[in-house]
């Protein structure tokens, strides 16, 4: 098998098995660091080998050794007539390419009205919003319990007047301590990035899970990077005041299995060797995910035929 | 840059405590008691704020009247709920401490609080 069609079945197979494999480890939030890690190069993987393809199949359309693209297409071809496997292979590329132009422009389009929204929101909030001394966040005038950050070259957190009454000054720290991980550690680039391929390609479970992981699993770190500085009780504290403010009806309520998880999470005694093996457990998965596609390279290049089957 | 961002607010939060319409030679005069200001930098600022929507104005004579085309309090709101609508496409870009729940959520999870807090004390 050519390298590019190596390539392509990894990702698919990554695409496949990552979404099955990942979540049971990842879910209960030991190591999220790591398992952000993990989740995103199976993620930027695919993402890439698949926005490659139209190259990819190119490459391997042109390569004149055996391929398991040519066995295919020549199957096919053979059926349509002698000319037809060139057609096939046109067709294929030509799929490849107004797939992969479509999902870029989709992901760029997306950023593109993210970064319009934050920045008019920023704006508005600079206008309306209030400073207090001391605090590095514009202040809303609400009855409505709110705490948020807009990340970008903004920079900017946001906090209610009744999340500043709700809050007790250690608490208060712990939450600004959160958005601040989140606008230090670029979080934002990593959601917009599965967010954008989640609702480009909705139905890769790999893209639409990991989108949900990914965001629960950022949610964990800055919960931990706050607790390094300012204790597990204020963090807990923060969350438990801050959901005594339910939504509105309509609004729609993902948040109270997050909040759950992670509070639950932050109140566990440390069972050092569970993490230890979930650890070990993402490692490897990262491993393979990475070391994937640069064994099957290497092999290739050494004129290693992978398949047996086709050395016919 | 953010000079010119820091003085729309200020613009704003004396239009807003006025309450009535103001010309640029008010603000200017007013804003001058307590900083360097150019009567054209004012006249920008109150500009901009007429484009992007946050002044109305209407000639009076020779010169232009401006006021708030909404509350702060309305703005706020305006704010809150763009902030809190998770439906919209663009949730992402706000990245809350804790994400919105419903009401049936809210009492689930102070149940576990408590039940959790009665098993850490015993």
């Amino acid at each position: 098998m050519t390298i590019s069609a190596c390539l392509l079945l990894g990702s698919l197979a990554v695409a496949l098995v990552a979404p099955r494999i990942l979540p049971p480890l990842t879910r209960s939030g030991r190591a999220p660091r790591l398992a952000v890690t993990v989740w995103a190069l199976s993620i930027a993987g695919v993402a890439a080998a698949w926005l490659a393809s139209p190259l990819l199949l190119l490459v391997d359309f042109l390569t004149p050794s055996t391929s398991l693209m040519r066995e295919c297409l020549t199957v096919v071809g053979g059926a349509l007539g002698s000319r037809e496997d060139l057609g096939a292979q046109a067709l294929l590329l030509a799929v490849a390419v107004i797939g992969a132009v479509r999902v870029a422009w989709k992901i760029a389009a997306g950023c593109r009205a993210a970064r319009r929204v934050a920045r008019r929101h920023i704006e508005g909030a600079r206008i309306a919003g209030r400073r207090r001394p001391g605090l590095d966040a514009y202040v809303l005038d609400s009855a409505q319990r709110a705490a948020y950050c807009l990340p970008g070259r903004g920079r900017t957190i946001v906090l209610s007047t009744a999340t500043l009454a709700a809050l007790t000054p250690s608490q208060l720290a712990a939450v600004l301590a959160h958005e601040h991980a989140h606008l230090g550690g670029h979080h934002h680039l990593l959601l917009r990035l599965s967010h954008g391929l989640s609702s480009a390609l909705p139905r890769v479970r790999l893209f639409s899970v990991g989108a949900g992981e990914i965001a629960g699993l950022l949610e964990m770190c800055a919960d931990d990077a706050a607790a390094r500085r300012h204790g597990r009780v204020a963090v807990i504290g923060a969350l438990a005041a801050l959901a005594e403010s339910p939504a509105p009806a309509e609004a729609l309520a993902a948040g109270g299995r997050t909040a759950a998880v992670r509070i639950t999470r932050l109140l566990a005694p440390q069972d050092h060797a569970a993490t230890i093996v979930v650890g070990l457990t993402l490692s490897a998965a990262g491993v393979f995910v990475l070391l994937g596609p640069a064994a099957t390279v290497l092999l290739a290049a050494r004129g290693l035929n992978l398949c047996p089957v086709l050395t016919a | 840059m953010r000079e010119l961002g820091e003085l729309e607010a200020v613009v704003m939060d004396r239009l807003w405590e006025w309450g009535t319409s103001a010309t640029v030679r008010d603000v200017v005069d007013e804003l001058q008691q307590h900083r360097q200001i150019a009567y054209t930098t004012a006249m920008t600022v109150m500009e901009h704020l007429y484009t992007k929507g946050w002044l109305a104005r209407e000639r009076d004579g020779k010169a232009w009247r401006y006021e708030p085309t909404a509350t702060r309090a309305e703005c706020s709101a305006r704010l809150m709920r763009e902030a809190l609508d998770s439906d919209a496409d663009h949730a992402e870009v706000f990245s809350h401490f804790l994400a919105q729940m419903s009401a049936a959520e809210s009492r689930t999870l102070r149940a576990v609080l408590r039940r959790m807090v009665r098993r850490n004390h015993a």
